[in-house]
């Protein structure tokens, strides 16, 4: 890891980030607080009337006197789901206020990093994300979340997308999530023109027939799948060096996909892919399935909320740094 | 009945012609490979007389290490593409640049020159272009050399033309040494 790695991890586990927290987070986490305290009085208030008219309704039917217990059963889950829509929508909107005001001071901790209104840049990120071979075609493009920033001097472009494609089925047409994760795209140390990808084996979208290459090392192949219309070109990116690192964070349980594309390095990683383990940063448990998104049920108040998310970006960081993305060294 | 011979009589016929399909394929990609070297060291070629040219500009005394390029470049452009006299003439050729590029680290001046350090870059990029042609090389020839060595493809191997005068790209004994940091120091 490099130095400028193990610092802002420090940094961000350390005690300056409470006081950041303290000093400049302190009058938007009261005014979230606030906003919270209001929605969970909004959802219990809710929650009552829904209960209020369900007795009511209840004791005006003949559903007790009959003892019917599995439209009881019915009805309790239905009351369940409908409860739960409130607690949905106003979590939704308990996000988008945290996002709105918080989280664009909370990057600025980590270093120059800018967090982006998704909204500012949908069309243009739409469609880079479209032009891409790394990841499959799409009907529907969301950003949950868009980062830009710098680290040891390389550009950085962080999305937090779903991608949904459309299927036939005979029931009629549906949405389906092909992709939830984050792509994260930096500039190639490296000059070329076609494209190459490499494709994690667990993503089993690979067109195995088409333009593959057969790279020497057995155990890169194991976990990855190379396509390229260019072989000296796939060779050329790949070296050996490079194949060993991506075979490395492959074992720590990272499952990634990687394409150069456009002058870049893009990475695909997957929301539910396993999380990187202790052997290359130490997370104390991490558990964000949603990246740099906060829990509604968490206090605003408590700071490791924010040390999470901004734990997130580290771990991402820490991939430019087991790679050497940021470093023109031949290898 | 009928059917279970038809198969019995096609099924042979499409391995073998799998099998025949596969030998081209693999034959045609390594010449392909071949090539692919042949256009990388052609850019070399074509950059050693501008490194040569600016060098000359500072490095006035080592005359006879430029000569020695110049000929080795003539030699190995001359060489049979894919045979080992060329691999031999290429590894000298490099051996030789290696001895410039040391020599350079002495003339801090010409370190410096915005046209060198052009140079330089430009022949680090087509130094990594060449390896990586020499790996997609020999990873073709091993495809070539297993479609016609195992069985049925020994019955196309004619198909191939001679396979042993085309070798793997192996590094010379000098660069398999250790190498001793003090001699450059």
């Amino acid at each position: 890891m490099s130095k400028e790695y193990i610092e802002l991890e420090k940094k961000i586990r350390g005690p300056k980030f409470n006081t950041f927290c303290k000093k400049i987070l302190s009058k938007e986490i009261n005014e979230l607080e606030h906003k919270r305290q209001l929605y969970i009085y909004l959802i219990i208030a809710v929650v009552i009337a829904l209960a209020c008219v369900c007795i009511y309704l209840l004791g005006h039917s003949n559903i007790l006197q009959e003892k019917n217990t599995e439209l009881l059963v019915y009805l309790i889950i239905m009351y369940v789901a409908i409860v739960s829509c409130p607690i949905m929508f106003f979590s939704k909107l308990y996000k988008k206020d945290f996002k709105k005001t918080i989280i664009k001071k909370l990057f600025k901790f980590a270093g120059d990093f800018e967090y982006i209104d998704p909204k500012r840049y949908l069309e243009q990120d739409k469609r880079y994300v479209a032009s891409l071979s790394l990841l499959k075609k799409f009907a529907k493009f969301h950003c949950d979340d868009r980062l830009k920033g710098t680290y040891k001097g390389l550009p950085i472009d962080i999305m937090d997308i779903e991608l949904s494609s459309k299927v036939h089925t005979k029931k009629g047409t549906k949405y389906v999530i092909t992709f939830k994760g984050v792509v994260i795209t930096v500039p190639c140390n490296k000059k070329f023109k076609n494209k190459t990808i490499v494709k994690n084996h667990t993503n089993m979208d690979i067109d195995y027939f088409n333009n593959q290459v057969h790279l020497e090392d057995p155990e890169f192949h194991k976990y990855y799948c190379v396509t390229s219309h260019d072989q000296i070109e796939a060779r050329y990116l790949l070296t050996t060096g490079f194949m060993n690192r991506l075979v490395e964070l492959q074992k720590t349980g990272l499952i990634i996909d990687i394409s150069f594309e456009n002058g870049n390095i893009n990475l695909a990683i997957a929301s539910d892919a396993k999380r990187l383990k202790s052997g290359i940063i130490l997370l104390g448990g991490c558990t964000n399935f949603d990246w740099f998104d906060i829990n509604f049920f968490q206090k605003p108040s408590d700071f490791d909320t924010y040390r999470k998310i901004l734990l997130d970006l580290v771990q991402m960081l820490s991939i430019i740094d087991e790679l050497k993305l940021d470093q023109e060294i031949g290898l | 009945m009928l059917p279970f011979l038809i198969i019995l009589i096609l099924l042979p016929i499409a391995i073998l012609y799998a099998c025949y399909m596969k030998v081209i394929q693999s034959k045609n990609m390594m010449l392909e490979a071949l090539s692919g070297i042949d256009v990388q060291l052609k850019k070399r070629y074509d950059l050693i007389p501008n490194i040569l040219t600016i060098a000359k500009r500072f490095m006035e005394h080592e005359t006879e290490l430029f000569d020695k390029i110049t000929a080795l470049r003539t030699n190995a452009m001359k060489s049979k593409v894919g045979s080992k006299e060329k691999f031999q003439a290429e590894a000298s050729l490099e051996t030789e640049l290696k001895a410039l590029m040391v020599n350079v680290e002495n003339y801090p001046t010409l370190k410096s020159d915005a046209t060198m350090v052009q140079a330089m870059t430009t022949y680090n990029e087509v130094e990594e272009h060449i390896a990586a042609s020499r790996r997609f090389y020999n990873s073709a020839l091993t495809q070539l050399r297993n479609s016609v060595q195992i069985f049925p493809g020994t019955l196309f191997a004619h198909l191939a033309g001679d396979i042993s005068s085309y070798s793997y790209f192996e590094t010379d004994k000098q660069s398999r040494e250790k190498i001793d940091a003090s001699k450059y120091l």
